[in-house]
């Protein structure tokens, strides 16, 4: 039914076993790794759909592991650890994980993660432009591209559907909770802080000057907008 | 010399003047009593070969006796004025070899960073000034440190002197309080040859310095100390979170997929059931070793000695690690070694050394284990290719709840293993010491006494 490859990076062996044994009969197949340097390898060869990647892991660490793969891959990736602490998680999702569940968790919460971080926003939900271009950024929807003054951008999709959902509502505030639910899925609302991550690496790659960004503004108290400049502009 | 003279057809003033710094040279070369011998050798040989009549000792004339007198004279002035310079020179002498001392005593006490430095500065004090006895009363602790030959020096006495803050002398000893600034903050006695008074002085002022000092590093200490229980306490709770919540992962994870997801396959059903199990059993062993970790602190522990080989303590505890891959593990071990020990004591604290070098080092590098006899003691050696260990944590790795700095954030654990390993090994009234092999990597060292008895 969900035929999605997962990679379970941990260095507990029976944190793999358990994580095979919940998850490979319901659909999912799933292969490990036991350190980071297999992960990387692992994502190479056999390039899954989903990582969920543990934090701490000798060798390279988890969030090491992190920033390598993405150097290289976009794929989403779900950060397992023990440690809950709010600062803990913008680190990791600063590295470029897509989302961050504390250990110990229950199936149906992992599952729901699974499904948001491996889920797209579906097309139908768009009504917005199929392609998006000012003379600085370009953005063609239909294939997955994004180049700024002609440079090409690198974005996972998490990100592109975050931006794609703000282009198509030009010039709106999305509130908060709305761009969770529709980008991550229903389970989420109240995640803010993810938010405000995946907004700032947006800036990084999209704004000339991503300090003073001037497509994707912050609706104080109410979530964030994308401004179609002026025609002067 | 004076026949000479007489050969030369000196005549008697040449003579004279020539005699004359004779004595001067001798006055200045050694002293006033080799001066006047030789002045009165001189004033006789004067006599005797120049002064008529020549070839007797008559004094005839006046001239002689003005001869003589000026020659005592000159012998008596220069040889006093040579003794004062030289006396001068001597003292200067002596007082740069005292700043010398001085210089190299602070430096001697400035260097020393333990905790003894006290007892220190007085042994150095009284090495390095050469001093019988000296010893240093602390008021505000109420304690004296003392060098060897002190006794016969009282914590009263010293009290005495740092109350009254004047200095005294009782018996062989002078006294004299230790100010720093305006308060006084000791005492200090001292008796020896070679003391003075302003080497009592500049030894005080030391002192003085040195005591402040040791104070300084004493605040500083307790500061580290209090940071160390906070960085203890939070890899307390990092190593516990992760040892209790690993498993409790793998149980809730199976466990809610169990209740929510039924499984239709009796095989997943049977998987999950397992995991369940094996992973609660590992909950409980964290747990175990926490309390057994309390009990070690607490010494309660009860040794069961049995005479036991190397080969089996290290092959049992091998069995019981959880790798994945036991060719990693490169064991050499005599057959015959033998020790008496707790064998399952030993066992864990061998578990708990291998388990760490598995954590540590890069998954499947090889960890190796050497057994060997020194000298009647069994000496056993867990080397890693890890990332070894800081030079200043060499120690530290066996304090309870200890995390490399190496491996902190990276790795897992409750930094109680090699606390517990530590815990049993002197139990067993052996030792355990932490190294880095010269091409990089961890060795941990245990050595047990092979026989019980000794």
């Amino acid at each position: 039914m969900n035929n999605a490859t997962i990679l379970v990076v941990d260095d507990e062996p029976q944190l793999r076993r358990a994580m095979k044994a919940t998850l490979a009969d319901l659909g999912y197949s799933v292969i490990e790794a036991k350190s980071g340097e297999e992960a990387l390898q692992s994502i190479r060869q056999e390039a899954p759909d989903l990582v969920l990647l543990d934090l701490n892991m000798p060798g390279i660490g988890g969030l090491e592991t992190c920033r390598a793969i993405r150097e290289t891959s976009d794929v989403p990736i779900i950060i397992l650890s023990v440690r809950n602490a709010e600062r803990e998680k913008v680190q990791a999702l600063d590295a470029g994980a897509d989302d961050y569940v504390t250990k110990p968790f229950g199936i149906q919460e992992l599952l729901a993660r699974i499904r948001a971080a491996i889920r797209r926003v579906p097309a139908s939900v768009e009504s917005g432009p199929q392609r998006f271009a000012d003379g600085e950024l370009e953005i063609d929807f239909d294939a997955r591209r994004v180049t700024l003054n002609g440079r090409s951008v690198r974005l996972t999709p998490k990100e592109f559907d975050l931006l794609r959902f703000l282009v198509s509502h030009p010039d709106k505030p999305i509130p908060h909770r709305k761009l969770l639910q529709t980008v991550w899925g229903p389970d989420y609302g109240d995640e803010v802080e993810y938010l405000r991550v995946f907004i700032n690496q947006l800036r990084k790659k999209i704004e000339p000057v991503p300090s003073k960004p001037k497509y994707l503004l912050t609706e104080p108290w109410v979530g964030y907008r994308f401004a179609v400049p002026g025609p002067a502009g | 010399m004076f026949v000479c003279f007489r050969l030369a057809e000196v005549n008697a003033t040449t003579a004279a003047l020539a005699l004359l710094l004779v004595v001067l040279a001798v006055a200045t070369r050694w002293g006033l009593s080799e001066a006047i011998a030789t002045s009165i050798v001189a004033m006789l040989g004067f006599n005797y070969y120049f002064l008529p009549p020549v070839g007797t000792l008559t004094v005839a004339d006046p001239e002689n006796w003005i001869a003589l007198v000026a020659f005592l004279v000159t012998a008596v002035t220069a040889s006093q004025l040579s003794t004062q310079a030289r006396r001068r020179a001597e003292e200067a002498e002596a007082g740069r070899r005292q700043m010398g001392k001085l210089y190299e005593l602070s430096r001697a006490m400035l260097m020393d960073e333990a905790r003894d430095a006290l007892w220190q500065s007085v042994a150095s004090a009284c090495q390095i000034l050469e001093l019988e006895a000296v010893a240093f009363y602390d008021a505000a602790a109420g304690r004296m440190y003392g060098s060897t030959a002190a006794s016969g020096i009282t914590p009263d006495d010293l009290s005495h002197v740092a109350n009254t803050a004047e200095a005294v002398s009782i018996g062989r000893f002078s006294m004299m309080p230790v100010r720093l600034g305006a308060s006084v903050v000791g005492a200090l006695a001292a008796s020896g040859e070679t003391l003075t008074p302003a080497l009592l002085d500049s030894l005080a002022g030391l002192l003085a310095i040195n005591y402040e000092r040791v104070r300084a590093l004493d605040r500083a200490s307790e500061a580290e100390a209090a940071r160390r229980n906070e960085e203890f306490k939070s890899s307390l709770l990092d190593g516990l979170a992760h040892d209790l919540k690993t498993p409790l992962t793998a149980i809730r994870s199976c466990v809610t997929r169990l209740i929510d997801i039924p499984p239709r396959s009796e095989e997943v059903r049977h998987e999950l059931l397992t995991i369940v199990d094996q992973e609660s059993r590992r909950l409980e062993q964290s747990i175990t070793e926490a309390v057994e970790l309390a009990r070690i602190e607490s010494r309660e522990l009860q040794l069961h000695r049995e005479t036991a080989g190397a080969s089996d303590l290290i092959g049992m505890a091998l069995a019981q690690t959880r790798e994945e891959n036991p060719s990693r593990f490169v064991a050499n071990v005599p057959a015959d070694l033998q020790a008496d020990v707790d064998s399952d004591l030993i066992r864990r604290a061998l578990l708990q050394i291998l388990e760490n070098a598995q954590k540590y080092a890069p998954p499947d590098s090889p960890i190796e284990i050497t057994a060997a006899d020194q000298q009647g003691q069994l000496v056993i050696s867990i080397s890693d290719h890890g990332p070894g260990i800081g030079r200043d944590e060499l120690e530290r790795v066996f304090e309870k709840f200890y995390r490399g700095r190496r491996v902190k954030g990276k790795t897992a654990g409750t930094g109680m293993g090699l606390a517990i390993a530590k815990g049993i090994i002197e139990a067993h009234g052996g030792k355990i010491r932490a190294s880095n092999r010269p091409e990089g990597g961890a060795v941990i060292s245990i050595t047990l006494p092979r026989d019980a008895g000794q």
